[in-house]
């Protein structure tokens, strides 16, 4: 291994520096223009008359080099939404709101599905009744908005895919 | 004499103590089964969707799968209101029968009212069970049903359950439960043996 001229050192660092600066600059505004993001199996969970809650699914598809975050959604059926996540432990159902959203890691399909992470769609204004469709909008912390057509259905497809996606 | 009873003291003390210990050690490594530690079936008097009392009576003469549950469930309990009517329906097909009831878990919210708009929506022959809050949470733990709000928020709240449906067979008898994740094929042949058209073939 030889010496670095001390020029040479001032150069690596100062092209390094600057990179380093320009380079998530870069990315931030790419990914803004193209959010990557695809939608898919947006199913709601038909109501009975009068029913005040039901949940909605489907799969997000990040396409980008960046994580996104589902933080939000809103309905004009719902006067209230929430993100939750469901689990079943020792025979009992358990729920927890998940403040934060849900998180689509770069490359990654994330599955809203029953058993699992769900859209909860509450305080219903009306009664969702099968073959309905629905706009639903969906805020992403880095994309902003994404409006999608959710197909009201008696029995959610329950994503039992032999694929993992971890 | 004296030498005797004392003997006979310290021995009927030592087995006393023995038969504690044996009996601590035997509830850890087996804790009860539902079936014994809990009392399925046991008396009691709430009101039907309909309106009207309902006893431990409603569990004789037919088959019953009893799932405890509430109406502002988004998931669970559509879901399994739904897949138990269509086993229902198959096993009436192969000239079986089963009733089916959902009892609250929430019964400040889920009025008679609530449930009458509630349970006929997946069809007939389903029976929702509700009452006051003391008289439901009693039969709920006679039952051994787990129950607890959680998220509680200014928009309401949730209630975390056990999502195990109990299985009776036609005098009311406790024979075993169907679990939220069980095929439907595993939870068709629970309710064939219930129905005993398991013997007829």
């Amino acid at each position: 291994m030889g010496f670095v001229s001390d020029t040479k050192m001032r150069v690596i660092a100062v092209l390094g520096l600057s990179f380093g600066l320009f380079l998530p600059a870069l990315t931030s505004i790419a990914s803004a223009q193209t959010c990557n993001l695809h939608l898919a199996k947006a199913e709601i969970r038909a109501t009975a008359p009068n029913a005040p809650v039901t949940g909605g699914y489907l799969h997000i598809q990040n396409n980008s080099k960046k994580a996104q975050r589902l933080v939000s959604v809103q309905a004009d059926f719902a006067q209230h939404t929430e993100l939750h996540e469901m689990k079943h432990e020792e025979g009992i159902m358990k729920m927890a709101p998940l403040e934060k959203g849900i998180e689509i890691p770069a490359g990654a399909t994330v599955q809203l599905k029953p058993g699992g992470l769900h859209i909860m769609f509450m305080k219903l204004t009306a009664q969702l009744k099968p073959t309905q469709m629905h706009k639903v909008k969906l805020v992403f912390d880095n994309c902003g908005e994404m409006r999608a057509d959710f197909m009201v259905v008696t029995k959610p497809a329950s994503g039992h895919s032999h694929k993992h996606n971890h | 004499m004296k030498k005797i009873v004392v003997i006979g003291v310290i021995f009927a003390a030592v087995l006393a103590g023995a038969y504690s210990l044996s009996e601590f050690i035997a509830r850890q490594i087996y804790p009860q089964s539902a079936s014994s530690q809990f009392q399925l079936g046991s008396p009691f008097s709430l009101v039907a969707h309909t309106g009207k009392t309902i006893t431990e009576q409603a569990f004789e003469g037919t088959p019953s799968a009893v799932f405890f549950g509430f109406t502002h469930c988004p998931e669970v309990c559509p879901t399994t209101m739904n897949d138990l009517t269509l086993l229902r329906d198959r096993l009436r097909v192969a000239g079986g029968d089963l009733n089916i009831f959902f009892i609250t878990v929430d019964p400040e919210r889920d009025t008679v009212a609530a449930l009458k708009d509630y349970i006929p929506y997946f069809g007939g022959g389903i029976t929702g069970i509700t009452g006051t809050p003391d008289a439901v949470h009693e039969l709920a733990r006679k039952w051994g049903v787990f129950w607890q709000k959680n998220n509680v928020t200014e928009q309401g709240y949730n209630i975390d359950h056990t999502a195990t449906v109990f299985l009776l067979d036609k005098n009311g008898q406790f024979k075993g439960t169907i679990d939220f994740h069980e095929s439907e094929e595993i939870a068709y042949k629970k309710l064939e043996r219930l129905a005993d058209l398991d013997k007829q073939s």
